[in-house]
């Protein structure tokens, strides 16, 4: 009986170490740039980041589990995506597409207060229409709002079975959100 | 991946070795013919413990990740507003980016330089001229110009030091790759080094060189950038019969140079596990910098 009740020890240990290994450090996009921009320069010296996208499910601190960092090299006219996650680049391949998008500004806003910019905005809007899940966060200059196309944006897209996703885009200079969509 | 800037002379000497300057660094994507650097050392010691690479006899197997799953969901749609802003943006092309400042203080450093040259070569004409008088109330005189002479050394260790920061000291995570094959029964005619990106190295030995192997030497294959981060290389290794083939999965350390040694005195063995052998060490930036 004795040997029993260790066995089962031993096997629930073994089951929460596998959970806690499976577990990724939840981060805003902003902190695994440092490691995908060191890899993109030995990739190519003129490599620019042009978007940022969550590749795990988003938390609702803006945060998630893994996220992926395309740069673009004008010189070689290719693009190399970088997925990080624990602090480490998990996946790097290039694009197997043409993106020849613009670099993002610098001083884009963080995830984090991205969300919160675009939570805030929806206010009572809310309780009426709900958005549903957050599914993606979107970080890129100029593709996602063509009335101004210089502006680096997030670009947050809420999703409910059966019904047309919301769209939600957050200037990422000021935190305003510039407009709101359904489609 | 592309050439390093960072000049390995001084870290390799640092190990006591006299390796010559990098041999070719590869270029994105294509096949490279590589002429290594082969030089006679004696008890190779690389300063820093080596870490074992398992060299696996089949390609390990890595899981896919997907990634940007946004983007490919709507790449139609996101290909079209890139051709709208293309047309957009020519609007603007011509306009300058500014200047880094740094080229401009380059000059100054420069004509500080040059200055300080002449300066020291006036005081030294200046200080024949008075050695000849023995004038022994010019001593004075002469410790002043030995202050400035001073001053400008101290002024000129301080450009040093600006250009040191800006280019040796920027250490960007970069990979050597050395081979060493002490045994004649084992001295291969060529390898080939294929990386994740489809890079590939082409290296032939030519008879000196193999020679310079057998004698103790240790041959520079390449030296360049690579991602900091978890990947695959595959060898090749040709002796005339049929090809010797395994892979090593290497981390290289992020803004840190990292040195992977091929040891194939084994390759002519019985047990295939004692074939090929690797190790890698890293290098840390600082290293370098505080030896000098």
């Amino acid at each position: 009986m004795t040997r029993m009740r260790s066995l089962a020890v031993l096997v629930l240990l073994g089951v929460a170490r596998v959970a806690a290994a499976d577990d990724a450090v939840l981060f805003e996009a902003r902190a695994g740039v440092a490691t995908a921009g060191a890899a993109a320069l030995s990739w190519s010296p003129d490599a620019a980041l042009v978007w940022v996208e969550n590749d795990e499910s988003p938390g609702p601190l803006g945060v998630a589990g893994r996220w992926s960092y395309l740069y673009y090299s004008e010189a070689t006219d290719q693009a190399r995506v970088y997925s990080v996650r624990d602090g480490r680049i998990l996946a790097a391949e290039n694009l197997d597409m043409k993106f020849d998008a613009p670099p993002v500004a610098d001083d884009w806003i963080d995830s984090g207060r991205a969300l919160s910019a675009a939570e805030a905005a929806q206010g009572d809007a809310a309780k009426k229409a709900p958005r549903g899940a957050l599914r993606a966060m979107v970080l890129a200059r100029g593709t996602m709002d063509a009335t101004e196309p210089d502006r680096t944006t997030w670009t947050l897209v809420y999703s409910t079975p059966g019904a047309p996703s919301t769209f939600v885009v957050v200037d990422a200079a000021s935190a305003k959100v510039l407009r709101t969509w359904r489609g | 991946m592309r050439p390093t800037a960072m000049c390995p002379v001084l870290s390799l000497l640092l190990f006591g070795t006299f390796l010559a300057a990098p041999a070719l660094a590869k270029t994105p994507a294509t096949a490279t013919a590589v002429a290594p650097q082969v030089t006679a050392t004696n008890a190779f010691d690389p300063g820093a413990p080596v870490t074992e690479i398992k060299v696996d006899r089949v390609r390990p197997f890595r899981e896919k990740h997907p990634t940007l799953r946004f983007l490919r969901e709507n790449r139609d749609f996101l290909r079209a507003r890139l051709d709208l802003l293309r047309a957009t943006r020519s609007e603007h092309a011509g306009t300058p980016d500014a200047l880094d400042p740094r080229w401009l203080s380059y000059q100054a450093i420069l004509s500080g330089a040059g200055a300080g040259s002449d300066s020291v070569g006036a005081a030294s004409d200046r200080e024949a001229r008075r050695t000849l008088l023995e004038h022994i109330g010019q001593l004075s005189d002469l410790e002043n110009e030995l202050d400035r002479m001073d001053r400008v050394l101290d002024a000129q260790a301080g450009r040093l030091k600006a250009l040191d920061a800006d280019f040796a000291g920027n250490q960007q995570t970069a990979l050597v790759i050395l081979l060493q094959c002490h045994s004649a029964a084992a001295t291969p005619a060529a390898l080939t080094i294929a990386f994740e990106d489809s890079t590939v190295l082409h290296v032939t030995l030519t008879q000196e060189q193999r020679k310079a192997l057998l004698g103790g030497g240790i041959a520079e294959l390449w030296h360049g950038f690579v991602e900091p981060r978890e990947q695959v290389v595959a060898l090749s290794v040709e002796q005339g019969g049929a090809p010797e083939n395994g892979w090593m999965t290497l981390t290289p350390a992020r803004d840190q140079l990292t040195f992977l040694r091929l040891d194939l005195g084994g390759l002519g063995a019985v047990d295939p596990a004692q074939r090929l052998k690797a190790g890698s060490w890293v290098l840390a930036a600082n290293t370098a910098l505080s030896a000098r």
